[in-house]
């Protein structure tokens, strides 16, 4: 087998190949903020803080935070179990954020009260954000970077198998067939077409903000935005609010479909 | 001003980073199977769990999305959008997932939580878990 021969059978193992799209990173943000103590009513505390972009737009993106000044990190919207005792307190601490129709990025923290111990104690976020083009992008300034080689060839890099977006507008699940013949990364982001409060009923998404799904995930008392894969499909359970309403949000959902390296 | 309009139709574009992969392989991934043999059986109100899975990692900040497979209930995976909230065995009992990570180990927690009024039995689950990892851009 010629090299290029080799190299076309292997496309998927080199750094990155016309015929497939990668993602494009528009931006990086970081920031520290304190959620204050919560009390045994109403249960929790919030605190947010915004970034202009500069963008005029949303975007996709990526957040992290960690809550013991970088040791360990979570990705936005998971809530660790405390395990330091036999029953598990499963509402701890979040970070989740929004990127809104003018390009302001917006993070979000929620503290809860620990009832099984009676405490609470304030918590500092410190969060690092990844922005990413979206399909739709329109025309935008990226924020500046101080990165001196975008692309290695050292590194592989995700490639974009499939990606659009669709209306959500009813109960039914959203099924998107890519006949990879095994499980891929599947990534989605929401807007709301109006502004939809999360599935904790505590914190509301603006209307036609880019948020991820983990604002719709959850135990609260609607059903849990969720993605089922298989190596055929991508299914996408519709957004459903925290009153336990028939009909789901109405919003676009994007999703974007990777292609594996292996 | 970029014009993104066109920009996003082509695949690579020289100001922009892409993000890379962090391993040789696409995803790294661990196993774990709740009392190989034995279903469980949990009480009124009660839960099992934290049924921790771990998977050891190279880097930190550097896990981009992590999904899992229950085995035994179901085929296909599920990504973990923050957290994971399922609802099984005609809501009578839910299984949840977190996760979180530090410079070396991923771990994923799955608590399973009786919602009946009486005694539930879990079968057989093995909890296949794999992440996706990257080089991360901060």
């Amino acid at each position: 087998m010629s090299t290029l021969d080799n190299l076309i059978a292997n496309y998927s193992k080199v750094a990155y190949t016309s015929y497939f799209d990668s993602d494009k990173i528009i931006g990086v943000l970081s920031g520290t903020f304190t959620v204050s103590a919560p009390s045994a009513s109403p249960g929790y505390t919030t605190n947010n803080v915004t970034q202009d972009t500069g963008f005029g737009d949303s975007c996709y993106f990526q957040g992290i935070f960690s809550t013991d000044s970088g040791s360990s990190w979570n990705d936005f919207g998971t809530s660790v179990p405390n395990t330091s005792s036999a029953t598990p307190v499963l509402d701890t601490v979040t970070c989740q954020g929004f990127v809104t129709t003018a390009g302001i990025f917006t993070a979000v923290g929620k503290n809860w009260y620990d009832y099984l111990h009676s405490s609470g104690t304030a918590k500092t976020i410190l969060y690092k954000v990844a922005l990413f083009s979206k399909i739709n992008q329109g025309s935008i300034q990226p924020l500046p970077t101080n990165e001196e080689n975008y692309f290695d060839s050292l590194y592989n890099y995700h490639k974009i198998y499939l990606q659009d977006f669709f209306a959500v507008s009813t109960s039914a699940n959203t099924s998107i067939q890519h006949n990879l013949g095994y499980i891929p990364k599947v990534r989605s982001f929401f807007q709301p077409t109006s502004s939809s409060i999360g599935i904790d009923g505590i914190y509301t998404v603006p209307a036609g903000a880019m948020a991820t799904l983990d604002w719709w995930t959850g135990a609260g008392s609607g059903a849990s935005a969720d993605i089922q894969i298989d190596t055929s499909n991508a299914v996408f359970t519709p957004i459903q609010d925290s009153s336990s309403t028939p009909n789901g949000i109405n919003g676009t959902q994007h999703y974007l479909i990777y292609l594996d390296a292996q | 001003m970029i014009d993104f309009s066109k920009a996003a139709r082509i695949s690579i574009a020289s100001g922009f980073k892409g993000t890379s992969i962090l391993t040789n392989s696409n995803s790294i991934s661990s196993f774990f199977s709740l009392s190989p043999g034995t279903s469980i059986n949990i009480l009124t109100g009660n839960f099992a769990g934290p049924i921790p899975v771990t998977i050891p990692t190279v880097n930190s900040n550097a896990a981009t999305q992590v999904q899992f497979q229950l085995s035994g209930l179901e085929s296909y995976w599920h990504v973990i959008n923050g957290n994971f909230v399922g609802n099984y065995s005609s809501n009578t009992y839910q299984i949840l997932a977190f996760y979180a990570y530090n410079a070396t180990t991923l771990t994923i927690y799955f608590i399973i939580v009786n919602q009946s009024a009486g005694t539930v039995t879990v079968p057989d689950i093995t909890f296949n878990c794999r992440a996706y990892l990257f080089i991360a851009p901060w």
